[in-house]
């Protein structure tokens, strides 16, 4: 069993991918060839002229009902046949397809003439498809043997061991091949099979050894990403243990833990603690992209989105209310938004863009989450009526480390971060977001600014986790 | 009043920790590292534990709050970790991570006063 199936692909699976593709390809083409069959029958009779004996009708027919007959058993077994090396495989259903196909063409050439059937040809087309599929050893095997059997035909036709089928028709008058003939034929057509064998085979080789190649070569690229990303977090989580040291030791003395302290000096503090926090965000933001590349697995689980968006608000409570914002929740979409995805993700998405309309409204400002659903998709929208965004930055406002033109003298430091990974997490869901602005909350001076997130409502889970996994597979 | 370990290599995570717990009346005792930590718990039998996940390794937190309960020191554990639970790598206490809570760095000190006397009751 093992002879088929070469060592490095035991745990590629791209090659078995490959392999299930072109038997399911092979399975397709060769109801055209029984249909092909029976054409042949059919055109030839009456476009050609030709005049089949009882013998060619029956066994051609029965050759093409055959060929039919054991299409159906490969494309049926094929669903239950799997990629395992070590066990019966899909390797084992090619194998065993191109020997019932070689038996089937060497009987319909046995019915046409053998020397005089114009079919031998489609043995080239099987050495072509079979170099590709198989194992050097055993296409060459297999070539020796049909050049063979098919010279040992031959020989039986002139000695008359066996009957010739010639058809009626195709040669006018009945033609006497001299020994020569047969013998110049067999050596042509050996060598003609042989070399198509080789070239193709060496060409499928050299395909499969430059992929090996290039697998090796992701896999490296892999690797290098992965340590880039387990450098940064490394690097990022240094970052932040000082940070998070200041910020306790704010926290102590804000909270009075040291005694009182006066007005300015408490303004002052608060003032870092709100800039301590911005960096602690950008540090995490970091961290959450990292976390994005490196893991394998995401965590799926069913939630509701506007509970999810509720609870974001909910944490955000507090800034909210220091800048008297006014924040209110639109449902267009009365029913619940019950969705299948990584919820830390998708909080993730919310907690940025609701940060966002936060961070760049002004004190007494509006923000509104409106929630609605079309056939495909659940769409929240989180409308402002801040700062807005400049229309030549719209389209860059996803890029890493892009900042509006407009925020220059901006109070308000940010990382540029949070909206390309708003949009990462949500092209892994296989989601959308768009951006607008000025939003329909605008007014003069105050464009604003509304994001559109749309995440698929009806996505199947097997589907996203396939999508999912692929998406993965790429980084 | 109980007597309380706080266990870290960040010397003014130590400090805010012990200012807030002071405050509530208990008695700190401390260690800055995993070692020190031990033997600080193992002599002082304390009431409760603080304990950071990252000091010189960064599993250190565990390994030690697994060396505790495999020698079994019952005694609670509050885990400080800075990893967090927002990016995902959120830790359920198990047997694996033998310990009560956790809290995320920075510290707050609302939550580390209700956490602790949660633990202490």
């Amino acid at each position: 069993m093992s002879l088929l199936v070469p060592d490095w692909t035991y745990n590629y699976s791209e090659f078995w991918n490959t392999i299930r593709r072109r038997n399911l390809w092979l399975i397709k083409i060769r109801y055209f060839a029984a249909i092909g069959l029976l054409s042949f029958l059919f055109l030839g009779k009456f476009l050609f002229q030709l005049n089949f004996t009882n013998v060619q009708i029956t066994s051609i027919s029965a050759i093409a009902f055959s060929i039919f007959l054991y299409n159906v058993f490969f494309q049926v077994i094929r669903k239950y046949i799997l990629c395992d090396p070590v066990k019966f495989n899909c390797m084992h259903l090619s194998l065993l397809q191109m020997l019932a196909d070689l038996v089937s063409l060497m009987l319909l050439i046995y019915y046409t003439g053998l020397i005089e059937s114009p079919l031998y040809v489609f043995f080239i087309f099987h050495m072509v498809i079979g170099s590709m599929i198989l194992p050097g050893v055993i296409i060459y095997s297999i070539c020796a043997v049909v050049v063979f059997v098919y010279s040992l035909l031959i020989h039986f036709q002139r000695i008359d061991i066996i009957p010739t089928h010639s058809i009626k028709g195709l040669l006018v008058n009945p033609v006497n091949y001299t020994l020569s003939y047969d013998i110049i034929f067999v050596l042509v057509f050996g060598m003609l099979m042989f070399l198509t064998v080789i070239i193709a085979n060496r060409m499928a080789r050299n395909l499969l050894k430059r992929e090996e190649q290039l697998r090796f070569a992701l896999e490296q690229l892999n690797n290098a990403e992965i340590t880039k990303q387990k450098y940064i977090m490394g690097v990022v989580h240094e970052i932040k243990s000082p940070i998070a040291a200041i910020k306790s030791l704010v926290e102590v003395i804000l909270k009075k833990y040291l005694g009182p302290i006066n007005g300015s000096v408490e303004e002052k503090l608060m003032r870092i603690n709100l800039r301590v926090d911005e960096g602690l965000e950008l540090i995490n933001n970091v961290l959450r992209i990292s976390r994005l590349k490196l893991l394998e697995q995401t965590f799926f689980e069913y939630f509701d989105l506007k509970e999810t968006f509720r609870e974001t608000i909910k944490q955000k409570n507090d800034l909210i209310s220091s800048k008297l914002l006014d924040v209110k929740i639109v449902e267009n979409f009365q029913n619940g938004m019950n969705y299948y995805g990584d919820k830390a993700l998708i909080s993730l998405v919310f907690s940025n863009l609701i940060s966002n309309s936060i961070k760049y409204t002004d004190n007494g400002g509006t923000i509104w989450i409106e929630f609605d659903k079309d056939q495909s998709y659940y769409i929240i929208k989180i409308i402002d009526d801040g700062i807005g965004i400049p229309e030549k930055d719209l389209k860059k406002v996803f890029e890493q480390f892009y900042r509006g033109s407009n925020l220059k003298d901006y109070k308000s430091e940010g990382s540029g971060l949070g909206l390309s990974l708003v949009k990462e997490i949500i092209s892994y869901h296989n989601g959308e977001i768009e951006v607008e602005s000025p939003s329909k909350l605008s007014s003069d001076n105050r464009p604003g600014v509304c994001f559109i997130v749309k995440l698929p409502a009806t996505l199947g889970d097997n589907m996203l986790t396939e999508k999912v996994s692929l998406i993965r597979g790429k980084i | 009043m109980s007597l309380i370990a706080i266990i870290d290599d960040d010397p003014d995570i130590i400090e805010a920790t012990t200012l807030v717990l002071k405050s509530k009346g208990h008695k700190i005792i401390t260690a800055s590292n995993p070692e020190d930590g031990y033997e600080l718990v193992i002599l002082n039998k304390p009431d409760l534990i603080i304990l950071d996940v990252m000091m010189d390794e960064p599993d250190d937190g565990f390994f030690l709050a697994q060396k505790f309960r495999k020698e079994k020191v019952k005694t609670p554990i509050l885990m400080y970790t800075s990893v967090s639970k927002a990016i995902g790598f959120e830790f359920g206490a198990g047997e694996m991570v033998p310990v009560d809570d956790f809290v995320e760095k920075p510290i707050s000190p609302d939550e580390i006063i209700e956490k602790v006397s949660r633990l202490l009751n």
